[in-house]
C-alpha cells in the first residue's frame, strides 16, 4: 500500500473502522514507513483530544433552570405518560422567525380602516366564489351540449 | 419520561453544534417537540432510540442559521472550566485556554464537518450509525472526519494545542 492510501486510511484506522485486510495493510506499512507513523501519532493526538475536550465539556454542561422550567410546562414530567401540551400562543409568538412569514411583519391594526375597507374582503370573497360559479358554468354547459349532439348522432340516449 | 431521559444529550449535542448555550437552550424545545411529533413514525428497528434522538438534533442544528457570530460569543460561557486539581493555577489557565482554543476551532469548522465529528467523537457512534443518522454513505462520514481532522489539527497546531 501506497503513503498517500494510508493517510487517507488512517483515521478509519484509528478508530476501527477499517476491514481485516486493510487493517492488515496498513500495519504491515506502517512497520517499515516512518513518516507514516509520525502521522499517525499525530492523527491519533488530536483525536484523542478532541474526544477529551467533548467530555470535559459535556461534564459541565445543563440547561439552565430557566429553560428547564419553562420547557416543564410543555412536557409535564410528574406523569408517566407525559404528552406534550398543546403550545399556548406565545409560544408561538415568542419562536416564530418573521423573516419567514413576510405578511407577519406588519401586525394586523384593528379598526383603523374605513367603513367601505372593512367589507371590502367580505365582497371580494363573495365576489370570488360567485365568479367560480360562472366559470364552472361557462365550462360544464358546452361539454353537456357538445355530448348531447354527440349522443344524437349516434342514435339516441343510452 | 423521553424528556427527562435525553434533555441533557439533545442539549450538549446542540451546544457542541451552535456553540452557544442560549441558543442551545432554545434548540431544546424545538428539538422536543420534533420529537414527540415524530415518536410514532420511530421504527426500533431501523435504528437506535439514542441514534434516532441526535439524527433529529442534529437536522434541526443543521437547519439553523448561526443567529451570532461565533467569535462574538463570551469565553467564559463558550468554555465551561476544566478543573484539574493537581495542576498550579498556571497549567489551569493554559489547560482552559486550550479549551478553548478547541471549543472555536470545532466552531470554525463548517457544520457538516462538525456534525460528524461529534457524532463519532462525542456521541461515539459506529460510521454506519452516523451515515444513516445523516443520510449520507459511509464514504462521506469517512472523508468528512478525514477533513474535520485536518482541519483541527492544522488550527491546534496553530495555536499550539499540540505540543
Amino acid at each position: 500500500m501506497r503513503c498517500d492510501k494510508v493517510k487517507e486510511l488512517l483515521l478509519a484506522y484509528l478508530d476501527e473502522e477499517v476491514d481485516s485486510s486493510d487493517r492488515a495493510l496498513i500495519q504491515a506499512h506502517l512497520a517499515e514507513c516512518e513518516a507514516c507513523r509520525q502521522e499517525l501519532a499525530i492523527l491519533s493526538r488530536v483525536r484523542e483530544r478532541i474526544s477529551q475536550h467533548f467530555q470535559v465539556q459535556a461534564s459541565n454542561l445543563s440547561p439552565s433552570p430557566q429553560a428547564w422550567s419553562r420547557l416543564e410546562v410543555y412536557y409535564p414530567s410528574n406523569s408517566p405518560n407525559a404528552t406534550p401540551q398543546p403550545a399556548p400562543l406565545e409560544y408561538f409568538w415568542e419562536n416564530v422567525r418573521i423573516e419567514e412569514f413576510p405578511t407577519l411583519a406588519v401586525p394586523p391594526q384593528p379598526n383603523t380602516y374605513r367603513w367601505d375597507e372593512k367589507w371590502y374582503g367580505f365582497c371580494d370573497c363573495i365576489n370570488r366564489l360567485y365568479w367560480e360559479y360562472w366559470c364552472q358554468l361557462v365550462v360544464t354547459i358546452p361539454i353537456i351540449a357538445q355530448q348531447d349532439v354527440a349522443l344524437s348522432l349516434v342514435g339516441g340516449h343510452w | 419520561m423521553l424528556f427527562q431521559q435525553y434533555k441533557d444529550m439533545v442539549y450538549k449535542i446542540a451546544y457542541f453544534m451552535l456553540g452557544d448555550a442560549e441558543e442551545a437552550e432554545d434548540a431544546l424545545q424545538e428539538v422536543f417537540l420534533r420529537l414527540y411529533k415524530a415518536l410514532p413514525n420511530f421504527d426500533s428497528q431501523k435504528a437506535a432510540f439514542t441514534t434516532w434522538v441526535s439524527r433529529i438534533t442534529m437536522n434541526y442544528c443543521l437547519s439553523q442559521r448561526r443567529k451570532r457570530n461565533f467569535s462574538a460569543l463570551s469565553l467564559e460561557k463558550a468554555s465551561p472550566l476544566l478543573i484539574d486539581k493537581n495542576s498550579s493555577p498556571q497549567g489551569q489557565l493554559e489547560l482552559e485556554e486550550e479549551e478553548r482554543a478547541i471549543h472555536q476551532a470545532l466552531q470554525r469548522l463548517d457544520k457538516k464537518l462538525r456534525a460528524v465529528v461529534i457524532m463519532r467523537y462525542y456521541l461515539e457512534l459506529p460510521y454506519a450509525e452516523i451515515a444513516q443518522a445523516l443520510n449520507i454513505p459511509v464514504g462521506t462520514v469517512k472523508s468528512r472526519l478525514n477533513l474535520a481532522l485536518k482541519a483541527l489539527r492544522r488550527e491546534l497546531e496553530t495555536r499550539g494545542v499540540l505540543r
